[in-house]
This record gives structure tokens, sequence and C-alpha cells, in this order.
């Protein structure tokens, strides 16, 4: 039973089933939540699924990190693949620099109009 | 083992970042997400990528949690209506 | 020389300005005058690959092709447009800080040719958008960026999944190796990339039923900005998109659905444009409506009519610009956008500046306009698809309608203040007019120009 739990491709199948539930909440969230900061918080829910998807499926039973250090010189068949790791580090970077700028912009919003309802955000749309 | 570990720590997020969505009180609902992130961080490390996991710590759950905790005492709201 | 310059000098200048913060307005033109210059000097060498780092599958990979050349060209004339055209504005160091990183993000998205690099410009090119929206630090600005974000951050993480859909199976990240791979990946996977990376684009590139937001964000916008995002910033995306489209080799009913939703997008733009109050949305809806066109007549895969369509780029860009500004104009004499607010003002200059752009938008001759409908229209004839003759045809009657309601309201209603133009602004405008009539007369050059883009871009990245 055990032994079935440690093959790569039962681990790919937990990573998928799992992130795409975690995606289907965050974007769940996005959709029907009021609150801006729960807008925002679902949308980092479901750009972490992502980034989990990711690094998990490229994860594979018995390869270790991609580091080299202690007279390994190359990337070989025993570590797991370097790139998705830098991609995913950036993607993080940028992340929460978007994070940062759109809670700027809902405090400044804030202090101007006292709402952080989206569905009271009336000031844009046709004049009558 | 590794594998019973992926597991368990994939439910458990799956359950918070539900928290996370619905729970009604703004700033549990920001401590829920560093604890999404402290759980991913874990799962990086399964997943032999430490420098993910290290930045995951640092970046994902500190600054955006530290990050949402402020901006949320700048607007004094607590509940999602 | 190096094609990097493109990205890094703008970038550099905006991070250099603590050292120059007064003269950030003087320091935006040299670069933009600097970039013309590379520009220039690499027309001769077209076409050309560079790569940084690594071996072929993961090198960091930057192209100039003739398509990339005509959008870099294209950008570049914009904003040194831009920054000669608010070179008078000495509080507005932020507005140039953004617009130079904002040019960089726009250039790199043009010019690099993998997937991920795409992404990371993707980001930058909407980061400064966001900051731009918010220029105004107002109750709108504000609702407007939130909003905007919100879409946005929605829009990549589409394309993340896309892209990240495309590694796992492939394990590429450059445009070439994945258009050779992409094939042999299993059906499902392919649309499944296909839809997430519509989904991610079509939000961007402002298309039919992702494209709810638009006219509120150009609406919260300063005036000058939404010619930015008209002429720049949503031609960026297209383009990327359909570049990558020809990359992957999309079958045909794929390439269909495209053209429907571009034809369709088109419809209800100019219909809802028809409804409109306040004639900054119109415009919005009017570049709805355009870049409906332009993606109609980019998903068909014909020589021809890709040609038409990439000048019909060009004059757009240069119409709006020149609406936009025109409308900024009128805008801080009569602090309003309102149509009454427009009906009311007394300027025979703006009044000519007006007309000339929605002539040429609407493809009366001799504009140039005309000769960009002409070539979609004839190219559409001669692949025998004459329903889209006759719906483009059709729908441009409704665009006519509000365009010229617009303009008899002007002429009509009692005239409350008069604008006086300063020099500056006169010429500047003027220059668009002249180079919209000049496009007009004398096309065949560009046509010719266009002619190869669009070989280009129907061909793809190929494998290098």
């Amino acid at each position: 039973m055990l032994e079935t739990l440690n093959q790569t491709t039962f681990l790919h199948t937990v990573v998928a089933i799992g992130s795409f539930t975690i995606f289907t909440i965050g974007l769940v969230g996005v959709l029907s939540k009021k609150n801006l900061f729960k807008i925002f918080l679902s949308l980092s829910i479901v750009e972490s699924s992502l980034f989990l998807f990711f690094i998990g499926s490229h994860f594979e039973v018995g390869k270790a990190a991609p580091i080299v250090a202690d007279g390994i010189k190359l990337f070989d068949g025993h570590m797991v693949d370097p790139v998705p790791q830098a991609m995913i580090l950036t993607t993080i970077v940028i992340g929460v620099a978007v994070l940062a700028l759109s809670l700027t912009f809902v405090v400044n919003y804030y202090r101007l109009s006292g709402n952080i309802d989206i569905d009271k955000m009336d000031e844009l749309g046709e004049v009558q | 083992m590794i594998g019973v570990l992926i597991v368990i720590i994939f439910t458990a997020l799956t359950v918070i970042a539900f928290w996370v969505v619905s729970s009604r009180d703004l700033s549990s609902s920001v401590i829920y997400f560093m604890a999404f992130g402290l759980g991913s961080t874990v799962l990086y490390v399964l997943f032999s990528a430490p420098d993910v996991a290290l930045t995951e710590a640092v970046i994902g759950a500190g600054i955006s949690g530290v990050v949402f905790l402020v901006s949320l005492l700048q607007t004094q709201t607590k509940e999602d209506t | 020389m190096s094609l990097v310059y493109f990205i890094a000098i703008p970038i550099l200048a905006s991070f250099l300005t603590p050292f120059y913060k007064n003269y950030l307005r003087f320091v935006s033109v040299l670069v933009n005058i600097l970039l013309a210059g590379f520009a220039a000097f690499f027309y001769s060498r077209l076409p050309l690959n560079e790569f940084i780092s690594l071996d072929s599958p993961l090198s960091i990979i930057f192209i100039l092709d003739y398509v990339s050349f005509f959008f870099v060209s294209l950008f570049i004339g914009v904003m040194l447009f831009f920054s000669l055209y608010s070179i008078k504005e000495k509080n507005n160091t932020a507005v140039f800080v953004v617009t130079n990183i904002f040019t960089s993000g726009a250039l790199g998205l043009i010019l690099s040719a993998d997937i991920f690099n795409i992404y990371i410009f993707f980001e930058i090119a909407s980061i400064s958008a966001y900051i731009l929206t918010g220029l105004n630090r107002d109750k709108v600005a504000y609702s407007g960026a939130i909003k905007y974000m919100i879409v946005g951050a929605v829009a990549s993480i589409f394309l993340l999944l896309g892209i990240m859909l495309m590694y796992l199976n492939l394990g590429y990240l450059t445009l070439s190796s994945i258009g050779a791979g992409f094939h042999t990946m299993d059906k499902g996977i392919q649309y499944l990339v296909l839809l997430s990376l519509f989904i991610g684009f079509g939000i961007k590139t402002e298309i039919l039923p992702l494209n709810f937001w638009v006219a509120d964000i150009y609406q919260a916008t300063p005036t000058k900005i939404a010619a930015l995002f008209s002429a720049v910033l949503s031609k960026a995306y297209l383009f990327v998109f359909f570049h990558i489209l020809y990359t992957l080799k999309v079958d045909a009913p794929a390439l269909l659905f495209l053209t429907a939703i571009g034809l369709l997008s088109f419809a209800v733009a100019e219909l809802s444009a028809l409804r409109s109050k306040d004639v900054k949305r119109i415009f919005a809806y009017s570049t709805l409506g355009q870049l409906g066109v332009l993606f109609l007549a980019l998903s068909s895969a014909n020589v021809v009519v890709v040609s038409g369509a990439l000048f019909l780029i060009l004059v757009h860009s240069i119409s709006k610009l020149m609406l936009f500004f025109s409308l900024d104009l009128v805008e801080k004499k009569m602090h309003s956008t309102r149509v009454e607010a427009f009906a009311g003002f007394r300027s025979a200059f703006l009044f000519t500046i007006f007309a000339i752009g929605f002539l040429s938008l609407l493809g009366i001759p001799p504009f140039a306009g005309f000769i960009a409908k002409l070539t979609i229209l004839k190219g559409f004839a001669s692949m025998g698809a004459y329903g889209i003759v006759g719906a483009i045809l059709a729908i441009s009657l409704v665009e006519a309608t509000y365009f010229f309601r617009l303009l008899s309201a002007n002429q009509r209603s009692k005239k409350t203040a008069e604008i006086k133009v300063p020099l500056l602004q006169k010429i500047m405008l003027s220059l668009l007019a002249l180079a919209i009539l000049y496009l007009g007369l004398f096309p065949q050059g560009l046509l010719d120009f266009c002619t190869d883009a669009a070989q280009t871009l129907i061909q793809g990245v190929i494998h290098v």
C-alpha cells in the first residue's frame, strides 16, 4: 500500500488533482467575493496553486535538488530539472510586486472613498 | 514515506485554501494565507526545490502576509460582509 | 550593437531618474531618438537573431525580423511623439518614469522569442499600465486601476498556465522549438494550451467575451495615456498572440473561431459606441471595434489581408493619437468628456483634426484608412469570403453614424468656449494629419514593407 504512494506517476496525479482543486477554490473566490482583500487573497492562492503544480510535475522520486556542490560539477540525471525552479523563483517575485502595488491602490482608494466593496465601486460607467 | 507526506500536506493545503476564501474575518483569512505559504514551503522542500522553498517562505508567506496585514490595518476593515 | 539596448536603455533612463529629476522629459526625448537611431541602424541588417547564454533549447533569444521591426519602429515613433508632445509639462516627472518602463516592456514583448521572457515582459508592460491608469490619484483613477489589476492578474495567471503546460509537455521554452514540437503533443493538451493563451491574451487584446472592462479603464486613465494604451499596448499583445499562434501552426478551425470572435467583437463594440454618451468611452469602443477588425484580418492566414491589417495597425495608431490628444485639449478646457461638452467647444483647427481622424478610421479616401480597409477587403474577396466583406462594410456604417453624429453635434450646438491650441500641439497634430494624408496618397512603399512583414508573420518563427 505505502509502496504505491511513493511512485512518481501516482504523486504526479496527486499534484495535478490537488493543485487543480486549489486553483478552482481560488478562482471561485475571485469571481464570487465582493471584498477587495478577499479577491486579491484568492488571486494569490490561484497563483500559488500554479507554482505547486509546475514544481510538483517536474519532481521525480529519488532525485536530488539541482545544486552543484561538493565535487558535483554537472547537472545530470540524478537531479530534478532546474529550469522550472528558476522560472518559479522569478514568478514569485513578480507576483509579490504586483500584489504590493494592488494593495497600495486599494488602501489609497479606501482613504478617498471609505469603501472596500467591489460592487459599490460605481465611479466608472456610462453617465446618464 | 515521502508519498504519504505529500498527500497529507496537499489535503491540508486544500482545506486551508478553502478557509482563506470562505473565512468571514479578514485578519484570520490573512493568517490562513500565511499558513498556506508555510505548507507550500514544506512541499517545495519535499519536491527537492530548496531554493524555491526559501523564496516562498520569505516572500510568498512572509512579505505578502505582512503587506496584507499592514494594508488591513490601514483600512480598518475587519469583516467581509 | 545588441538588441538588448532596445530594452535596457529606456529602463535605465527610468532608474537613473534621481540624477536628472527635473530634466527627465528631455532625457525621454533623447532616449526615444536614440532608440529610433538603433532601429535605423538595424534596418539594413534584417532579419537577425540574437542568442544570450546557454544552449539552443534554453537560451534567451531576441528576434528582429520584418514584422517585429515594423512594430518596434511604430512603438518608438509613438513614444517619441508622446514625449515631444508633452515636453512642456514640467511637473509630470512620474509620467515619464513610467512611460519609459512601458516602452521597454512593449519593445521586449515584441523582440523576445521565448515564452518565459514573453511572460516577463507581459508583466512589465502590464505593471506600468496599471500605474499609468492610477496616475490621476483620485477616486476614479484608483477604482479603474483596481479593476484593471484584477482583470490583468487573471490574464497573467492563464498565460502562465499555458506556458507551464507547453514546458511540461515539450521541455522547451524557445518559440521555434515549441513550434516544431507542438503537433506531437496530445490533442487535448493542445486545445488546453490554446484556450489558456486565448484567455490570457484575449483579455489583454480586448477581444469580445473578455473586454467588458476596457471602456471603464480608458475612462479612468488620463486621456493622453489612453492614447498610448490604444496605440501601443493592445497592439503589442495582439502581435505577440498572433506571432505565437502562427509559430505553433494552429489548425484551421481554431483560426476560424478567432475570425468569428473578431467579427462579433467589431459588431458589438460599434453598437455599444452608438449608445454611449461620453466621448472618451466612444473612442474606447471604437478602439475595441478596430481591434476586432485586426483580429479578424490577422487570423485569416492570407498575405494580402494580413498586410492590410498591419497597415491598419499603423493608421489606427496615428488616428487614435490624434483623436485622444485633441480630446485631451478639449477636456482641459471644458473639464468634461461628455458629448454635451464636446459639442460646446469652438476651434476650427481641432474640428479639422477630429474630422480627419474619423474619416481615416472610417476608411474614406484620400486618407490612409481607406488603403488599409481596401487591402483587407480585397484580400478577403480574393479568398472568396464575400460574407465577411459585406459584414465589415455594414458595420462600418454604424461606425459612420456615431462619428458624424459627434461632428454634427459640434457644428449645430451653441458654442460656449473657444479653445486656443498652443503652437507646439498645433504643429504636432498637423504632422499626424499630414502623415495620414501622405500615407493615403502614396501608400506603395509602406504596403510593400507590410507585405514582407505579413509573410514573415504567417511563416512564424522558424527553427534556427
